[in-house]
C-alpha cells in the first residue's frame, strides 16, 4: 500500500499554485449555474401548470395565491410545510444516493412504509429508558428500510435483475404486508385502533419544537442527515466509490472497486434513509403507525431528487418546495376550489422539466457551435437527389438478372 | 467488371487508402487480405458509399459511377454484409428482407409474393432458408445467409463480405463456402475480406493484399494451389510475406539486461475462450503481444488485471501467487495498467480530472485521510495538477470534466496515473490507439523509461510495428492461445504472419 508513495510524493511536489486559481472560480460558477437551472425548472413547471388550472375552471392567480398562503401564510402554514418537507428530504436523499451510484430506486415508498411500521412497532413494544427508546425506534426504521432494499440490491448485484422492476414490485409487497400486519386480527394491530399499531411510548416520540404547531424535531434530524449525506457522498472514499460506480462501473471495477459490494451498500443506505423518513413521520406526526400514513412521499421523492440535482443540499431545497406544495394543497382546495391533485400535476411537470434540461443544454450548445461556424463534412454525396446537376449516371436499377428487386 | 481507380482517403494526417487500384471480375471470389488498420474497411466503405474518397473514382462496366450513399451502391448492384448483422430477431426472414421495400397490393402489404420470390432465390443458390422462419430462431451461420440473401434480394451482383467467418463455427464455414462458390458459378462477384490465410487460399480466385493503406501485392490463385501440399504452403508463405513484410523498425536498444522473472503465467485459462496460456516476463523486459483483434487479448488483460476469473492455471507476481487476488490487492502490489478501451475502463468521462486521477488511489494516503474516513479533495487536485504539469497535459483546470480534454491528453493523464503506482508489472494495452504522433512518442518513451527502471512490461497492440519497435520478445495470440514466441532480434515476418492468421501448422511445415 505504501508502494505508490514515492512516485506520488514526486508528483505532488511538482504541484503548482495554478490549481487554486483554477479550482475556486469554477466552483462558485457551478453553484450559480445549478441555482439558475433549479429556478428555471420550478418556473417552467409552475407556468406549464397555468393552463391546467385554467381548464380545471379556476383562476390561476387565485390558485397560486392559495398555495402560497397555505404554505407560508402564517405560523401554522410554515410549520406544515416543514413537516411535509421532512419525510420528502429523507426519501429524496435515498433516491439521490441510489442515482449517484447509477441505480434507480423507485422503491423509496415501500422502504418508507416498512421503516414507519418498524419504528411504530419498536416505539410501542420496546421498553427502554429515556431518549434511548427514541433512538432505538429510529434505528428500527432505518434497519427496516435497509433490509427491504436488500432484496432488490442482492438481485441486482448477484443476478443482474433490473432494480426498477424489483423495487416497484417490492413497493406492492410492502403495501400488502403492512396492511396484512395491521388488519383486524393481524400480528401487529392495536387492540383499540384498527389499521394501526399501538401508540408509541411518549419517550419514543420526536419532541415538538415550535408549539403550538405540530412541527417536530424530525426536521432538524433531516437537515443534519442531509449534511452528513453530503459529506459521505463528496468527502469520503465510500462516496467516491459510489459516484465512480455510477459514473463508469467498468472503470471502477478496473481500479479495484467491488461494484457489486458498492451497489449493495448504496442500496441499503438508500433504503435505510427512506425507512428513516417513514420512522420520523410516524414518531413525529402520528405517534403510531397508521396504515397508509404516507400520501406518496416516496414517489414524490423521485421528483425531489431530480429537482435537487442529486446533491443533498439541492435535495433539501427541492424537498422544501414539495413540502410547501403539499401543505398549500389544502388551501388550494378550500380557497381556490382547485383539486388537491393539482399538486400531483405540478410535481409531474417538474419531472418533465428536469427531463427537458439536457435537451435545452444541447440546443444551447448547438447554437453556440453554429455561431462559431463548426466545420462541416464536405457534403459530397450527402446532397444526392437534391442536386440534379451532379453527374449521377446510375445504371438501371434492375440490373442483370436481379431477382425481385425494388 | 468493377474497377476502383486511384482511391485515396485521408483522415487528418493518416492515409487510410493510398492510391489504390483494384478491379473485380464477374463470377469470381476476390479475397482482400490485410492486418488491422491496413485499409480494408475504409476501401470497402468507399465502395459501398459510406465514405467519400478524397481522390480516385469507381468504374462499373467501363462507365464512371458516383457512389455517394449506400442507396447509390445498392442501385448499382453492390451489397454489403457487415460483421454485425442488421436483422430484426422478431421478424421472419421474409419480413426482414422486404423491410424498406415492402411489396404492396392495393395499399396492403403483400408478403405472399415476397415469400415466393425469396423461396426461389434461396433454392437457386441452395441457401436452405425458410422465408417464414423467425430470424431469432436461426443459428449464426443461417442468419449470415439471410444477410446475403437480403443483399441478393435487393439486386446485388457484387457482394462485399466483411470477415464473414469471424463468428462462424467450422461446419458453418463449410456451408458458407458452398454458398459462395454457388454464387460464383452463377456469375456474381464476391469480395471476401479476411485475416485468415487458409480460407482465402481455399476460396478465392484472386487475392489482393493491403498493407499500410496501399496494395501490397496481388495474385491469382490456381486450383492446384488449393490442395494441401507444397504449392499451397508456398502460396501461404508468400501471402503472409505480402501482408506483414515491411522495413522492420529498429529493435529496441538493449541497454538493460533482463533480470529475474517478475511475472509468470502458467496454463492460465478463463474457462471460456482464453487459454491455456503460459509465458513469463522478467524485470526490465517488454513482452509484446501481437495478433489480430479478438483472439483473446482482451480476455488475457482482464485476467491479469483481475476482473476476469482465472479458472485454471496460475498467475505469479514476484513470487506471490496472485491468481485469486482482488484487483485492489494487485494494484497495491505493483500492478499498473493502461486500459485497452480508455473510455470504457480507464476513465469516467463525467467526472473531473481530480476524480479521474484518484482511480485506484482512493484508499491510499494522502488521498484518503484519517484511516480512510475522509477523502482529501486538496490532495486529489494537487495530484492531478502535478500530473498536468509534469506531463505537459493541455487542460483547463483540474476541476473540469475529463471529457474536455483531447484523447491524447486523456491518455497522458491515464499513463501518468498508472506510472505513479511505481509498477513492477505494467500492462500497456493498445497504449497509443487513436493518438497522434507526439502523444505516441510520449507513451513509447515512458514505456522505455519504465523498462529501464526494471519493470516487467506486457505490451498488447494490434499495431505490429509498435510491438516490433518496443518489445524484447514477442508472443502471438491466435484463437485464445499463444501461437508462438520469438525474440524481436530475430523476427521472421513470414512466421509472424502465419501465426497471426492461425496458420501455425503451415509455419512448422515451412520451417522443416
Amino acid at each position: 500500500m505504501t508502494r505508490g508513495n514515492d512516485a506520488l510524493a514526486e508528483a505532488l511536489a511538482s504541484a503548482t499554485e495554478s490549481i487554486r486559481s483554477a479550482a475556486s472560480p469554477s466552483g462558485s460558477s457551478k453553484l450559480l449555474g445549478s441555482a439558475l437551472s433549479f429556478l428555471a425548472i420550478l418556473v417552467g413547471a409552475l407556468v406549464l401548470a397555468i393552463p391546467v388550472v385554467y381548464l380545471a375552471g379556476s383562476n390561476p392567480l387565485d390558485a397560486y395565491g392559495a398555495l402560497l398562503s397555505g404554505s407560508v401564510g402564517d405560523r401554522r402554514a410554515i410549520a406544515e410545510s416543514l413537516i411535509s418537507m421532512t419525510p420528502l428530504l429523507f426519501a429524496g436523499m435515498a433516491v439521490a444516493i441510489a442515482f449517484q451510484t447509477g441505480l434507480f430506486n423507485i422503491g423509496a415508498e415501500g422502504q418508507l412504509v416498512i421503516g414507519g411500521l418498524a419504528a411504530g412497532y419498536a416505539g410501542a413494544s420496546l421498553d427502554l429508558p429515556g431518549p434511548l427508546h427514541l433512538v432505538a425506534a429510529l434505528l428500527a426504521g432505518f434497519v427496516g428500510g435497509a433490509l427491504w432494499a436488500l432484496i432488490p440490491a442482492l438481485l441486482k448485484a448477484r443476478r443482474g435483475v433490473h432494480e426498477v422492476i424489483t423495487t416497484i414490485m417490492m413497493n406492492f409487497v410492502a403495501f400488502s404486508v403492512s396492511q396484512y400486519l395491521v388488519k383486524p386480527g393481524g400480528l401487529l394491530v392495536s387492540k383499540t385502533q384498527p389499521q394501526a399499531t399501538e401508540k408509541a411510548a411518549s419517550n419514543a416520540l420526536l419532541p415538538r419544537i415550535w408549539e403550538p404547531t405540530r412541527l417536530h424535531a424530525g426536521v432538524l434530524l433531516a437537515l443534519a442527515v442531509a449534511v452528513v449525506c453530503w459529506y459521505v457522498i463528496y468527502r469520503t472514499p465510500f462516496g467516491y466509490r459510489l459516484r465512480l460506480t455510477g459514473a463508469n462501473a467498468k472503470a471502477a471495477e478496473f481500479s479495484g472497486i467491488s461494484t457489486k459490494r458498492t451497489i449493495v451498500q448504496a442500496f441499503m443506505l438508500s433504503g435505510g434513509l427512506a425507512g428513516l423518513g417513514g420512522a420520523v413521520e410516524v414518531l413525529g406526526v402520528h405517534g403510531r403507525y397508521f396504515d397508509s400514513f404516507s400520501p406518496g412521499y416516496g414517489f414524490d421523492s423521485i421528483a425531489v431528487a431530480l429537482l435537487g440535482a442529486l446533491n443533498p443540499f439541492g435535495v433539501a431545497v427541492a424537498a422544501l418546495f414539495f413540502g410547501m406544495l403539499r401543505a398549500g394543497s389544502i388551501r388550494l382546495q378550500s380557497d381556490a376550489g382547485v383539486s388537491r391533485d393539482m399538486v400531483t400535476v405540478i410535481s409531474g411537470l417538474v419531472v418533465a422539466c428536469v427531463a427537458l434540461t439536457p435537451l435545452v443544454r444541447r440546443l444551447r450548445s448547438g447554437a453556440t457551435h453554429r455561431r462559431r461556424g463548426r466545420p462541416t463534412e464536405p457534403s459530397d454525396g450527402a446532397s444526392i437527389g437534391l442536386d440534379g446537376s451532379r453527374p449521377v449516371p446510375v445504371t438501371d436499377p434492375a440490373v442483370g438478372g436481379s431477382v425481385g428487386s425494388v | 467488371m468493377l474497377r476502383m481507380c486511384g482511391i485515396t482517403k485521408r483522415y487528418g494526417t493518416v492515409v487510410a487508402n493510398d492510391r489504390i487500384d483494384l478491379s473485380f471480375a464477374h463470377g469470381s471470389v476476390h479475397g482482400l487480405l490485410g492486418e488491422n488498420g491496413a485499409g480494408k474497411s475504409t476501401l470497402m466503405k468507399v465502395l459501398f458509399g459510406l465514405v467519400t474518397p478524397d481522390e480516385g473514382f469507381i468504374e462499373k462496366d467501363g462507365r464512371r459511377v458516383e457512389i455517394g450513399s449506400a442507396a447509390d451502391s445498392i442501385r448499382l448492384g453492390i451489397g454489403m454484409v457487415q460483421q454485425h448483422f442488421s436483422l430484426i430477431d422478431d421478424f421472419t426472414v421474409a419480413e426482414n428482407l422486404v423491410l424498406g421495400h415492402e411489396p404492396r397490393r392495393r395499399g396492403l402489404l403483400d408478403l405472399d409474393s415476397a415469400h415466393q420470390q425469396i423461396q426461389e432465390l434461396s433454392d437457386r443458390y441452395r441457401f436452405r432458408i425458410d422465408p417464414l422462419q423467425r430470424v431469432g430462431d436461426l443459428a449464426v451461420g443461417a442468419r449470415q445467409r439471410v444477410e446475403i440473401l437480403k443483399a441478393l434480394y435487393h439486386g446485388a451482383e457484387i457482394l462485399i463480405l466483411d470477415e464473414p467467418t469471424a463468428a462462424l463455427a467450422p461446419h458453418e464455414v463449410d456451408e458458407l463456402s458452398r454458398v459462395l462458390l454457388e454464387l460464383r458459378e452463377q456469375g456474381r462477384t464476391v469480395i471476401f475480406i479476411s485475416h485468415k490465410l487458409g480460407e482465402v487460399v481455399s476460396l478465392c480466385d484472386r487475392v489482393t493484399v493491403l498493407r499500410d493503406g496501399a496494395v501490397g501485392g496481388e495474385r491469382e490463385i490456381e486450383a492446384s494451389e488449393r490442395e494441401p501440399g507444397t504449392a499451397r504452403t508456398d502460396l501461404v508463405g508468400e501471402l503472409a510475406r505480402m501482408m506483414v513484410g515491411r522495413d522492420l523498425p529498429e529493435p529496441p536498444p538493449h541497454d538493460t539486461v533482463a533480470g529475474d522473472v517478475v511475472v509468470a503465467v502458467v496454463d492460465a485459462a478463463d474457462g471460456e475462450r482464453l487459454g491455456p496460456v503460459s509465458f513469463t516476463i522478467s524485470a526490465g523486459e517488454i513482452l509484446g503481444v501481437a495478433g489480430v483483434e479478438g483472439n483473446g487479448q482482451t480476455e488475457l488483460i482482464e485476467l491479469l488485471v483481475g476482473v476476469r476469473r482465472c479458472r485454471k492455471g496460475r498467475i505469479e507476481l514476484s513470487g506471490d501467487d496472485i491468481t485469486h487476488w482482488s484487483v485492489r490487492r494487485r494494484l497495491e502490489s505493483g500492478l499498473g495498467h493502461i486500459a485497452e478501451d480508455r473510455h470504457g475502463t480507464a476513465i469516467a468521462e463525467h467526472l473531473d480530472l481530480a476524480h479521474n486521477v484518484t482511480l485506484g488511489f482512493d484508499r491510499i494516503e494522502p488521498m484518503a485521510r484519517a484511516r480512510r474516513t475522509w477523502l482529501s479533495l486538496v490532495s486529489m487536485k494537487r495530484f492531478a495538477s502535478g500530473l498536468v504539469t509534469r506531463y505537459r497535459i493541455q487542460a483547463g483546470g483540474v476541476t473540469d470534466p475529463i471529457s474536455s480534454l483531447s484523447g491524447g491528453n486523456q491518455q497522458k493523464l491515464v499513463v501518468g496515473r498508472e506510472l505513479c503506482r511505481s509498477p513492477l508489472f505494467f500492462i500497456a494495452a493498445q497504449p497509443t490507439r487513436g493518438l497522434d504522433v507526439g502523444a505516441t512518442a510520449f507513451v513509447h518513451e515512458e514505456l522505455a523509461n519504465l523498462r529501464r527502471k526494471g519493470a516487467a512490461i506486457l505490451l498488447v497492440s494490434l499495431e505490429l510495428n509498435e510491438v516490433l519497435a518496443l518489445a524484447d520478445r514477442i508472443i502471438v495470440m491466435s484463437d485464445g492461445h499463444v501461437a508462438g514466441e520469438m525474440a524481436s532480434s530475430d523476427v521472421d515476418t513470414v512466421t509472424l504472419g502465419l501465426w497471426m492468421t492461425g496458420e501455425a501448422s503451415t509455419s512448422t511445415a515451412l520451417a522443416s
